[in-house]
């Protein structure tokens, strides 16, 4: 009762508290419109919500709640009284070492299949599953080399999203019967390199199945998601795919320098400099594309090949974000290095705003009009000025010692006209660098 | 044990914030202060998220935030609990990312969008306010209208006019930025006159 009265007198938006379940729920479209309006609109209010939004985005589905809960725990155990807290050491010792075996057994089990791969040879006969889009389809029995028992399995987990995937693809293959047959691995380099070559080239081998050059294996015209030999997978995972094509903005004007990725310490790709890019992934991961100055957008990875797609739209709310980097020492400094936005160039003898950084920098972030030059043309970067402070206090003599686009100068040149007053320091001089 | 607990966490719900927050200042209570940052734990982890961009590093940032917050209540009085925390969490993620060398430049801006206070809407306001909604770009005012006085989510308001989300909401905060520019001027003409 108490806590409404003292809420609402803050504002609408902090009188309902959203957890990070409506967050999910908002993030995967499962909220009614009178939801979403409800939570944008204390978003709005509240720009620790507003934020918190944003970082949830990243999450899979399902994963936050997981996430909070262990995060409780962890709150709980450490304000748990003194006592109890050697329990807890044990506890995290157990976990410790547990962890550390399932991660080296999990590690372990990520390179079976390449130990897999150069099995061929030697085991027979093999048991070969081909997982495709619409089920699980096996190759046509071949009477010659060495025998490989092909078993049908239905995997309906997998087949959903195979099935997603197919359906966004629009593949219109349908789903072929194959008889249940044995069929013939034909000789497998007995020294072949490691990884997906060798599964390849066995691959070509096998009757009605054919592996692209993009590395896409198909079997019966259908495309083979997972390979399994005696019960173990054969790639990693699912076959990668290659997928190529360009990253765009709404002007179909390339974006150069994009990153896509599935996982934040997964490898990514750049794209060139006329924004194409060549990115292996398995359908239905979720791949990431980040540029500076766009939205990022979140995306499965057999969406790639869909040019609308990947095309991003500007960062509005970045393209905003201005950074005052102040020369010179400020009492400020300490609260500066928290922000992470300055550089700390002592400079002692140079002229400093009459009000303090502070007051300047906020000056400058809330009057600094954004031209259009610099957001059609996604320009970032700095202008330097230096000038001299006349008896006044007014900053004449303005010069650009570092210029980045004319009506960038322009503006910041007006800026530094318009703002408040400077003192004069020991050489009477003074430095500004503005950031767009 | 156990039972004494229950019986202060129905306590706690009861409490507000700043309360808890006093029970711990004043009187230590370490379990008081949990329980208020159990209330916001969400929202840390997410802004967290937002600016570490890896869920095990913002976990840990989590808990590295509840160490700040335990040492400095000792010595700061607080006045609104969230917002302070708002800002303790924001400073000690971009202090990791400068410890780790991954300089990100992080904006001060947005803040700027919020407004304050809630403008108490009497004639003479409202008045004003109609005049700046009048001076506002079409797409603004009419991003704006549907999301206050129709009451429609980004992603309806979207599908309405064909725009991105991100557009609708760099829309709706561009609009009430310059209501709120365009709201002081005016009263400050006012005040010169």
């Amino acid at each position: 009762m108490f806590k409404k009265e003292s809420d609402s007198k803050r504002g609408a938006g902090v009188s309902q508290r959203f957890t990070a379940l409506d967050i999910e729920r908002y993030h995967h479209g499962l909220m009614t419109g009178a939801e979403r309006h409800a939570l944008e609109r204390a978003a709005l209010e509240d720009p620790f919500l507003e934020e918190a939004l944003e970082g949830y985005a990243s999450l899979a589905p399902g994963q936050a709640a997981g996430d909070l809960a262990a995060l409780r725990e962890r709150l709980a155990e450490r304000v748990r009284p003194h006592r109890k807290r050697v329990a807890w050491w044990v506890a995290a010792a157990a976990v410790v070492v547990l962890g550390g075996a399932g991660i080296v057994a999990y590690r372990m089990s990520e390179k079976a299949p390449g130990a897999v791969a150069m099995k061929p040879v030697a085991v027979t006969p093999q048991a070969v599953t081909l997982d495709t889009a619409a089920g699980v389809a096996k190759p046509n029995a071949v009477p010659s080399g060495q025998p490989l028992a092909v078993e049908r399995k239905s995997r309906p987990a997998r087949k959903k999203i195979a099935t997603k995937a197919r359906a966004l693809a629009t593949t219109k293959a349908p789903a072929t019967e194959i008889d249940s047959a044995t069929v013939a691995m034909a000789t497998v380099p007995a020294a072949a390199p490691a990884g997906n070559v060798v599964a390849e080239d066995a691959l070509k081998k096998l009757p009605g199945v054919a592996v692209d050059k993009d590395g896409n294996v198909v079997a019966q015209g259908e495309r083979v998601t997972r390979i399994r030999v005696n019960g173990k997978q054969f790639f990693p995972a699912s076959p990668k795919t290659m997928f190529q094509n360009r990253v765009i903005d709404y002007n179909h004007q390339p974006i150069p320098g994009a990153t896509l990725q599935v996982g934040p310490t997964d490898n990514y790709v750049m794209t060139d400099r006329k924004g194409y890019f060549r990115f292996n992934a398995q359908d239905s991961q979720r791949v990431v594309v980040t540029a500076v100055g766009y939205t990022s957008k979140e995306l499965y990875a057999y969406q790639l090949n869909d040019l609308a797609a990947v095309q991003l739209s500007p960062d509005t709310s970045r393209l905003n974000e201005v950074v005052v980097v102040g020369y010179g020492t400020s009492k400020t400094g300490l609260a500066r290095k928290a922000m992470g936005a300055y550089h700390a160039v002592t400079d002692t003898n140079a002229a400093q705003p009459l009000e303090g950084w502070s007051n300047y920098n906020d000056y400058i972030s809330s009057n600094l009009q954004l031209p259009d030059q610099a957001i059609v043309n996604h320009i970032h970067g700095e202008v330097d000025l230096t000038f001299e402070v006349d008896e006044t206090g007014k900053p004449v003599n303005i010069s650009v010692a570092k210029s980045l686009c004319d009506s960038c100068d322009a503006e910041a040149i007006r800026l530094l006209q318009q703002g408040p007053g400077w003192s004069k320091g020991k050489k009477a001089k003074g430095k500004l660098k503005v950031k767009f | 044990m156990s039972f004494l607990r229950s019986i202060r966490g129905k306590k706690a719900e009861s409490l507000d914030d700043e309360a808890l927050v006093k029970a711990y200042q004043e009187g230590g209570d370490l379990q008081a202060l949990a329980d208020v940052y159990e209330r916001y734990m969400d929202l840390v982890y997410g802004l967290c998220l937002r600016y570490l961009e890896d869920p095990e590093l913002a976990r840990d940032a989590v808990m590295g935030v509840f160490e700040v917050i335990v040492r400095d209540l000792t010595k700061y009085p607080v006045e609104y609990f969230k917002s302070w925390l708002y800002r303790v969490t924001k400073n000690y993620c971009l202090m990791q990312l400068r410890s780790t060398g991954k300089g990100k430049i992080v904006e001060f801006g947005p803040e700027l969008v919020y407004l304050e206070e809630e403008l108490h809407l009497n004639e003479e306001v409202y008045g004003k306010l109609e005049k700046c909604m009048e001076a506002l770009p079409e797409e603004q005012r009419r991003t704006i209208t549907l999301f206050y006085e129709e009451n429609k989510s980004y992603q309806e308001i979207g599908a309405l006019t064909g725009q991105e989300w991100s557009k609708v909401r760099s829309q709706i905060q561009n609009g009430r930025r310059n209501l709120k520019i365009c709201m002081e001027r005016r009263t400050h003409v006012q005040k010169g006159v």
